[in-house]
């Protein structure tokens, strides 16, 4: 290594600040320059890939009716198809894991177009299977099962009711976060799944999806070009299949008609023949059950009088018994009588001779007594001491005694005689008894036997007559259950008669109506979608056009600025070396070998950093970029890499040459000096008097100090000049990122609080007559605040030689007064006035495109070739679509013809919800499409979502670009006023006092940057928005007013970060080494 | 008490391994109102000890008292004022600041004082009061160096410190330098410290230090110095 190299080398390492940040400012400016060039490229790229990958379509056929696989056939077969698949789209309730329901869009898994892209698990393979989606949060293994809240039409589509997650994965059909609205539930799909066409119940496609040969990279302008070239074939290609498909329908579905009246006819004969033989059955069973009733009649009769009969003898049988039975009764009753009196007369003899007896006894007793008187008398008499009145006392005892004996005895004798008297009497009595008795007992059985026998023929006239009331009763219960059958045939036969008339009523009446619904099929419509269609597709290009715009013009900045800084850095390194290099030149090296070590150091410092910051730009901050965007977009999770050869190469270059450039020129204007000049320290810029002095005014007020820094700011004027320029710039790149950010984000919640007032825009399929209208209105009234009603129609609108595509409004009569309240026209503040006849009123976009203001003219055209001549008569505030009105009375003289209302505008009532809203109004039948403002605003502003991550990476890097220049000319300047800063200490001032000498010009040339960053911001955000094209909205450049405060105290910030840093410096600074002269 | 006193400094400056003994065992004393002159090779150490002595640095070992305040004990912060205050300094190379006028230069200077002299008069007694609105740059070297001892003079300092005056000027213009030296002190009783390596200088000084390798070599009264303008060399 020669000496020179080494010291080029020592150079290097002895001042790696300085080094590092020439080398860190090419970095950041290569590697900003061409990140966000390629960002773009690298998006686009990704998603490409992706589309390729999963056979992404490039046309999606589609018709009222339906295809079926002829259909499908029919159109692979067209030349420019390479590949064409029919799906299967449904959108269902389900429920999963058990939670609230929820509406996902079945699709049937596809395997040539549009295929997903399995992320986890595996594919389905049987129909109780299904792929869900990545973004839904579902995992394999968890079930999808069909809410029971749908209707039967949606059940009957699929064969399953419930689905397990077999993988989960992305579709191409949904590259962003969007699953689109349904009239189903709440409004919009959660996600999509995909489950085998084994486990779908249909015998037609809801589409057919195209891809077509020779198709260019997606997202390019060929790509464009070639599938405008080919949407004339798809078209016709979709509406031929569609007649097709409408033919056929409507041919099958007359045969079934034939078919079905075939079969109506034959039933009716059926019928008839049936009804009669049922007839005649039952007729003839009539008649049987008539003649036995008859018989039965006459048989009841003769029942009858048997009874009679039997009952008169019964009643003779009875009195004769009744007689018998008396006569019997009366004779035993003699016999009783005669019985009793015997009984009695024997009993009175018995107790007569009882009474006998025991008169007998007495008499026997008194008797006794009588002799024993007697005796006693006797004695008496005998005795002589009875007293005589005794004894005629028993004398007359005696006497009467013997009296009474001798009455007894008489009695007792008569009573004996009578007593035998009775005797005999009773036994004749008894005898006479006896013989009666034996004839009433044989008068008794007399009667008995007689009786009996009597009862006995009686009982058998009752048994005979009983048995034939038997029979009858038997007789008259088979005629009740015939005559009951017969009755329940006939209520049968009845009812199945009316049953079969109804039916046959019923099936005429279907005949019929089918007949007339066979009228009714209209011819279908049919399209023919490229992939501008696709949601996600086209929210995609939105997107990397919005980045493409920024990295238009932020990275040309950085770079300027970067060469600015390495240009000052560079030639102050060069002036601090001359008396190295006139030391170098006097010892006899040439020009050239001496500029060789500064070429070597910027050389080597340029390529370095050029070569690492775009390899570092090329794959960080696509990274970063996307990083941002993946929030919304999850088909990949890293970004390719896509380096831009011919772009780095030109940065390459750019950076190398320019910084080659300085130094050469720097290095070359020292070296035009003599040695000996080079040598001696080069003699500090003389001071002079600034203009500012003049006005004694305000000099004289200036402190010392302020005297200091004005001067000072005049003596160095490239390096003050380089500070603004570059703060200048941070405020300004600051400015323009935040400025974005106001006037894309804000635009949405512009657009819809203060001029589209309405809530949801409606497309019906057909033109609406008022009945229409009023019907539409009260269905949807709970939703419903307030409808307007008018026609919207594509047109191309054209003034000179370009031609935008515009929405046009056309407002009948009755809709002109209630428009403002659903779209609020204004410019600025100032409302503007609907248009008159043959006027237009444009939106602010359309008039930035065509250049047009008020008073001029334009021209509407539309794709059957009818145009229209208008005149601008207002401009308004307008950012989402390009929506241009015309009154009805305008373009009926224009076209000659009414204008179809075809389109609403609704504002939804207080408390509706707006997901059901939606919901409700899609599923009114006239109802083609409809979007809520609510989406739409979520859409486009989740697009604008991303924007913030590209705000904060300009804002970092603006930042970083602010505190390299303020660092970096800071440095520069301590450096060359070292010896001043020293003496200045050695004077005695403080450290901070010696800092704010220092720093003051920091702070003045910041403020002023900032000041003149401003308009320089406001500038070049206005440039970078209007770059920013996107079909749907138009911007207009907005700086709110907090960007300005932020942009200016940021740069503040940033400025004072690095005085702070640079005091530490400051105080470090030595004033005895610092002075140590260079002697 | 001495006005200045050196006791036993050493000042080592270590940079890694290497450490170089800048003064070892310096000691010495000056009177006010003394016209002291430092002579001494280059390197010996001369400059060190002004930058010391004048607040600028500080020593290793050692004390230093001025008008018997002990200044080597004073943190950074007190150093300062100390400069601000006690001591004028004057450079080889002048130091002025380009972008002020030499009124202002001088005003610079005094703004910081508590106590300061009148910049303009300053000027005029320096000889320079037609010049009071030109910048340095448009001064000869003479002149710049009596803005330079005007700017030191204006803050009524204690001592004044002269780090080789005339290093930069001609015989002629050196002289007038060092005449004004010589009269501010004999004029106002200003102790001047002079850092020569020009020894016919000597004459003029009450002391004479002589210094050698960062060591006092011998310290000489001089009771009869020769005025400035008799001098020749």
């Amino acid at each position: 290594m020669t000496p020179l190299f080494k010291n080029t080398y020592r150079e290097i390492l002895r001042s790696p600040g300085r080094f590092l940040a020439i080398l860190a400012i090419i970095v950041l400016g290569s590697g900003f320059f061409v990140g966000l060039r390629v960002s773009e490229k690298a998006m686009t790229a990704t998603a490409a890939d992706y589309y390729s990958d999963a056979a992404f379509y490039d046309f999606s056929l589609a018709n009222t009716l339906g295809f079926t696989d002829e259909n499908v056939a029919a159109i692979a077969a067209d030349p420019n198809v390479m590949a064409a698949e029919g799906a299967f789209e449904t959108d269902a309730l389900v429920t999963v894991g058990g939670g609230v329901d929820l509406v996902y869009k079945f699709h049937s898994m596809p395997s040539a177009v549009n295929t997903p892209v399995l992320v986890s698990g595996r594919m389905p393979q049987s129909p109780g299977e299904c792929l869900a989606d990545s973004w839904s949060g579902i995992k394999v293994g968890d079930t999808v099962t069909l809410s029971p809240a749908n209707s039967d039409d949606t059940l009957e589509l699929f064969r399953t009711r419930s689905f397990t997650v077999t993988g989960v994965a992305t579709s191409p059909l949904y590259l962003n976060f969007e699953r689109g609205s349904t009239d189903l539930g709440s409004g919009s799909v959660s996600a999509f799944c995909y489950i085998p066409p084994e486990a779908l119940d249909a015998d037609y496609y809801t589409a057919v999806y195209v891809r077509c040969h020779d198709m260019p990279r997606a997202y390019s302008a060929a790509y464009d070009d070639r599938a405008d070239l080919l949407e004339p074939d798809m078209t016709a290609l979709s509406e031929a299949v569609a007649r097709s498909r409408y033919d056929s329908v409507i041919s099958d579905a007359q045969s079934e008609i034939d078919d079905a009246e075939r079969e109506y006819s034959d039933a009716l004969q059926d019928y008839l023949t049936q009804r009669e033989d049922a007839e005649r059955e039952l007729d003839e069973a009539k008649a049987e059950l008539d003649d036995a009733k008859a018989e039965l009649d006459d048989a009841k009769r003769q029942i009858d009088d048997g009874w009679l009969e039997y009952n008169d003898s019964v009643d003779e049988f009875n009195s004769g018994r009744l007689r018998g039975q008396e006569e019997l009764d009366s004779a035993r009753r003699e016999l009783e009588a005669a019985k009793a009196a015997l009984d009695a007369a024997a009993n009175e003899y018995d107790s007569g001779m009882a009474q006998y007896e025991e008169g007998e006894r007495q008499y026997s007793e008194g008797a006794a007594q009588l002799e024993q008187l007697r005796a006693a008398y006797e004695l008496a008499k005998a005795d002589p001491s009875t007293p005589p009145t005794v004894l005629s006392g028993l004398e007359a005892q005696l006497d009467s005694a013997s009296a009474t004996l001798a009455a007894s005895r008489q009695e007792l004798d008569s009573a004996k005689a009578g007593l035998d008297a009775a005797k005999a009497t009773i036994d004749s009595g008894r005898l006479e008894y006896e013989e009666n008795l034996e004839k009433y007992n044989a008068a008794v059985d007399e009667y008995n036997a007689s009786m009996a026998d009597a009862q006995a023929q009686l009982d058998d006239a009752y048994a005979d007559l009983l048995d034939a009331e038997a029979d009858y009763a038997d007789g008259l219960r088979e005629y009740e259950d015939g005559l009951q059958e017969y009755q329940d045939s006939r209520a049968q036969a009845d009812s199945e008669f009316a049953e079969a008339e109804e039916e046959l009523e019923d099936a005429r009446r279907k005949i019929d109506d089918a007949k007339l619904k066979l009228e009714d099929i209209e011819e279908p419509d049919s399209f023919a979608l490229g992939r501008w269609s696709n949601l996600g597709y086209s929210c995609f290009e939105s997107d990397t056009s919005i980045v493409k715009a920024i990295s238009a013009v932020f990275p040309v900045f950085f770079f300027l600025v970067a060469a600015l800084i390495c240009l000052t850095t560079v030639s102050r390194m060069v002036e601090e070396q001359r008396s190295q290099l006139g030391v170098l030149l006097a010892l006899g090296y040439s020009r050239p070998a001496v500029m060789g070590k500064f070429l070597v150091y910027s050389g080597t410092a340029t390529v370095l950093g050029a070569a690492s910051g775009i390899l570092l730009g090329s794959k960080l901050i696509p990274m970063v970029v996307w990083k941002a965007y993946n929030i919304m977009y999850v088909f990949s999770d890293s970004i390719k890499f896509v380096f831009d050869l011919p772009l780095s190469a030109i940065t390459f270059s750019l950076y190398v040459i320019s910084m080659l450039a300085v130094t050469l020129i720097t290095c070359g204007r020292e070296l035009r000096d003599v040695p000996a000049n080079l040598i001696r320290p080069k003699p500090p810029r003389s001071g002079k008097r600034v203009l500012l002095e003049r006005v004694r005014f305000v000099w004289d007020h200036l402190s010392f100090l302020w005297k200091v820094t004005v001067r000072n700011i005049f003596r160095y004027k490239s390096r003050v000049l380089m500070m603004i320029l570059g703060i200048a710039g941070c405020t300004a790149l600051m400015m323009t990122g935040m400025g974005i950010n106001d006037s894309i984000r804000n635009v949405v919640d512009y657009q819809f609080t203060e001029i589209s007032l309405y809530d949801y825009s409606v497309t019906f399929s057909d033109g609406l007559s008022p009945e229409d209208m009023t019907g539409f209105v009260s269905a949807v009234s709970e939703y419903a605040g307030r409808t307007v009603f008018f026609n919207q129609e594509s047109m191309t609108a054209s003034a000179g030689r370009e031609e935008k595509e515009v929405q046009l409004n056309v407002l009948p009569e009755e809709s002109l007064a209630a428009i403002p309240e659903f779209v609020d026209f204004h410019t600025g503040r100032a409302p503007i006035p609907l248009p008159s006849d043959g006027q237009i009123l444009i939106n602010s976009g359309l008039s930035e495109s065509l250049d047009l203001s008020v008073g001029d003219s334009l021209t509407l055209r539309n794709d059957d070739g009818e145009s229209m001549d208008l005149t601008v008569s207002g401009v308004y505030d307008n950012y989402i679509y390009n929506s241009v009105y015309v009154t009805g009375a305008t373009y009926t003289s224009a076209l000659g013809r009414e204008p179809d209302i075809n389109f609403a505008l609704v504002i939804k009532a207080p408390q509706a919800d707006s997901g059901q809203g939606l919901a409700a109004i899609l599923s009114q039948p006239n109802v083609l499409t409809s979007t809520s403002s609510v989406d739409l605003r979520a859409r486009i502003g989740g697009m604008m979502d991303s924007l913030i991550y590209i705000v904060l990476l300009t804002i970092v890097c603006a930042a970083a670009l602010a505190f390299v220049v303020i660092y970096n000319l800071t440095n520069i300047n301590i450096q060359e006023r070292l010896r001043e800063i020293a003496t200045v200490k050695v004077l005695g001032f403080y450290d901070p006092e010696t800092a704010l000498y220092v720093l003051r010009e920091n702070i003045l040339l910041t403020l002023l940057g900032a000041a003149a960053g401003i308009p320089l911001g406001l500038a070049l955000n206005a440039y970078v928005v209007t770059r920013i094209e996107l079909d749907m909205i138009h911007f207009t450049p907005r700086v709110l007013p907090a960007t300005y405060l932020w942009s200016v105290a940021l740069t503040i910030l940033f400025s004072l970060i690095v005085d702070l840093l640079m005091l530490r410096r400051l105080s470090h600074i030595d004033p005895a080494s610092a002075l140590k002269s260079a002697e | 008490m001495a006005f200045i006193q050196f006791e036993n400094v050493k000042k080592i400056y270590r940079s890694g391994e290497v450490s170089v003994e800048a003064l070892r065992d310096v000691s010495f004393q000056v009177e006010r109102g003394e016209i002291c002159v430092i002579v001494g090779p280059s390197g010996a150490g001369k400059t060190t000890l002004l930058n010391i002595l004048g607040g600028m640095d500080t020593l290793t070992e050692g004390r230093i008292r001025l008008d018997g305040e002990d200044i080597s004990a004073y943190s950074k912060k007190r150093l300062i004022t100390y400069r601000r205050r006690d001591v004028g300094f004057v450079f080889q190379f002048y130091n002025l600041i380009e972008n002020l006028t030499v009124l202002e230069n001088v005003e610079l200077a005094a703004q910081i004082c508590p106590d300061p002299l009148d910049a303009a008069d300053t000027l005029r007694a320096v000889g320079l009061g037609h010049r009071l609105d030109n910048f340095p740059s448009q001064l000869s070297g003479g002149e710049q160096q009596r803005v330079a001892i005007a700017r030191a003079l204006a803050k009524n300092p204690k001592l004044l410190l002269c780090d080789e005056p005339t290093g930069a000027l001609d015989y002629n213009t050196g002289k007038q330098i060092l005449k004004l030296l010589e009269d501010t002190s004999r004029g106002s009783g200003m102790t001047v410290l002079i850092i020569t390596h020009n020894s016919a200088l000597t004459a003029m000084a009450d002391r004479v230090i002589t210094v050698n390798s960062g060591s006092v070599r011998s310290v000489s009264l001089n009771p009869d110095p020769t005025p400035i303008s008799q001098i020749e060399w």
